[in-house]
């Protein structure tokens, strides 16, 4: 993965909104990134509001060195965005990274023109039409906290899909498959919008 | 393919979880056997999961649910005054109204631990990492340590207990974590097998403890009332003489844990590169952690700088300290996270560190900081900076000079004229 600096950790932030299951998302990726192999992993929930709908954020911290920094993700290296609507709220664009990160949005046509910099690279993955057809539904919303990880793997390399579901099988057992497929759909149908 | 980590061994299994839940599951594996709960954030979620431990039966404990944190730790005084081992958690605000009971415990000498998930102190309300709470309660007959990651928690329950119950200490236990950056955040946490917990920590005297035992077949009256003539001022003493002396069992229950499972937690501090340090930081919690990070850097630019920890604040490392008074150290910080208002500093601990050095053989200088009141970050930039304030002072006899130097404190990201 390329990097602004000595890269022997990566900070991730998961941008959801209330209900969408980020900081369920961010804790199995912390699991995820565990089992693949990394020393140390934090997942962070930022506690506020939790409201259904508000946007919520979760930070994670992966490393390959005992993590001793308790301090708030403030430049990751990765950002999820669960919602391509989050985009538009100047609090989240604000806490994106100008430059060397890569953000990663669930929609199913990203343009070109978001109010993201044009100096990271983005990536945008169909994680909604996915939960639909897969019947990943809470209380009538799909669910893209699972798909998304998928793309992240693609994206990233960091969390190899071995990895991913086998945290899912051992959280679900039998009743993980629609997840598996999930991320194997989304792992594939993830694209480079720039 | 990738080469997928093992979670799980014969001997212990690693389980990615939340400050919180890794001091609910110590006090599972130590078995404790009565748990009383009144929920305050940020602690709520220990006693949720020992509910749950409860529920499913994977502990078999009493649960006592009642209406406030002062019954909280009255139910724990009968319970633990039968033999029983006793547990609660709580934070901030419920840790004040619980103070009343927390001297009944103490001068009763019932060794039950309570963990705190210590958070700012109302109004205006605020619910993130700060130890005003315990530290405006440090002086009343209580262990006091601090645990600075997620399995320094877990594992403090299992050493709290056996050393808590220890004849020769008979005290109660305070662990200490901050709330929401250690409470909530979630870290792996290696939870060994029961049966090497049990040989370390076995289960209390089945006819109680030998000082005191609530008995229906033996009634006692406890507690009456003494005239000043009695025997009050030498209880006052035995109490503070047994917390002095539990530094002992301290010492040895951290080598026995080290034994047992192969974690060191080195004892009531833990020196950072402090050896040739001419520079030290004293703190305590999760940002002494930290630390470490800002002293490996300034480390990498031959800076002599080092951290000291302190684990314990109660005992007070009174020897480790002077230990490091007389080591060749030349300028040291000491940063409170946590206020005491009026006090020579503003800050508690960095007063009582002050309190030492008149003993010392040498002049230290010292610069009292205050950080991350109310949960409010603090960087590891910010920490490299403050030793940068430290190296002035060594190297130029020169005090900071910005708007956070206030009194002869450093109040690191003071907002002058809030």
């Amino acid at each position: 993965m390329a990097s602004k600096k000595k890269q022997s950790d990566y900070e991730v932030t998961f941008f959801s909104r209330g209900g969408q299951g980020g900081v369920t998302s961010c804790q199995l990726l912390a699991q995820m990134a565990f089992v693949e192999g990394f020393k140390d992993v934090m997942s962070i929930p930022q506690i506020g509001a939790e409201r259904r709908g508000a946007a919520i954020r979760a930070f994670l911290i992966i490393a390959n060195h005992e993590i001793r920094r308790v301090s708030a993700v403030t430049d990751p290296d990765v950002v999820l965005v669960f919602d391509e609507s989050l985009l538009n709220l100047p609090p989240i664009l604000d806490a994106i990274p100008k430059k060397d990160c890569k953000v990663i949005v669930n929609a199913e046509n990203l343009s070109k023109e978001t109010r993201l910099s044009r100096d990271i690279e983005l990536y945008s993955f169909p994680g909604t039409s996915i939960a639909i057809a897969l019947d990943l539904m809470l209380e009538g919303s799909p669910l893209v906290n699972v798909p998304i990880l998928g793309a992240f793997s693609q994206v990233t390399g960091l969390v190899s899909m071995d990895s991913l579901k086998s945290v899912l099988k051992e959280k679900w057992g039998s009743r993980a498959d629609r997840n598996i497929e999930s991320i194997e759909q989304s792992y594939k149908k993830t694209v480079r919008v720039y | 393919m990738s080469k997928m980590k093992k979670t799980q061994t014969d001997k212990e299994k690693t389980i990615i979880m939340s400050g919180n839940y890794a001091a609910a599951w110590g006090a599972k594996c130590a078995r404790v056997k009565v748990v009383s709960a009144y929920p305050i954030t940020p602690q709520t979620t220990v006693v949720e999961k020992m509910a749950e431990f409860v529920d499913t039966k994977e502990l078999d404990a009493n649960y006592i649910k009642v209406e406030s944190e002062h019954s909280v730790m009255s139910s724990l005084v009968g319970s633990s005054m039968t033999g029983a081992r006793s547990f609660t958690a709580t934070s901030g605000q419920g840790l004040l109204y619980m103070t009343e009971m927390l001297h009944w415990v103490s001068s009763s000498r019932l060794p039950i631990v309570t963990t705190i998930a210590s958070r700012g102190i109302a109004p205006p309300w605020n619910i993130w990492a700060e130890y005003t709470d315990i530290l405006s309660i440090r002086d009343c007959g209580w262990i006091i340590q601090f645990a600075s990651t997620h399995q320094e928690i877990f594992d403090s329950v299992l050493m709290s207990y056996k050393i808590a119950e220890n004849e020769d200490v008979m005290l109660p236990y305070f662990i200490v974590y901050g709330g929401f950056t250690q409470s909530h955040t979630s870290k792996p946490v290696r939870i060994p097998r029961q049966t090497d917990v049990d040989n370390f920590l076995p289960a209390p005297p089945e006819k109680g403890w030998s000082h005191l035992n609530l008995d229906p077949e033996n009634p006692i009256t406890h507690g009456n009332l003494l005239m000043p003539q009695q025997e009050y001022l030498d209880f006052r003493f035995l109490i503070h003489d047994s917390m002095m002396k539990s530094k002992k069992t301290i010492h040895r229950t951290i080598k026995e844990f080290k034994k047992s499972f192969g974690r060191d937690y080195k004892g009531l501090v833990e020196k950072y590169r402090c050896d040739d340090a001419d520079v030290v930081m004293i703190s305590y919690g999760a940002l002494a952690e930290q630390n470490k990070n800002a002293v490996d850097t300034l480390r990498e630019k031959g800076r002599k700088v080092g951290s000291f920890k302190l684990r314990y604040i109660r005992p007070f490392p009174t020897e480790e300290l002077m230990e490091l008074f007389d080591s060749g150290v030349k300028v040291i910080g000491v940063a409170d996270q946590g206020t005491a208002f009026g006090s020579p500093t503003g800050g508690p601990i960095s007063t009582e560190v002050m309190s030492l050095l008149g003993s010392g053989k040498r002049k230290i200088k010292v610069l009292p900081i205050i950080w991350g009141l109310g949960g409010r970050n603090v960087t590891v930039d910010e920490q490299i900076n403050l030793y940068k304030h430290l190296l002035r002072l060594k190297n130029k006899n020169e005090y900071p000079v910005d708007d956070a130097f206030q009194q002869g404190t450093y109040w690191l990201g003071l907002k002058t004229g809030a």
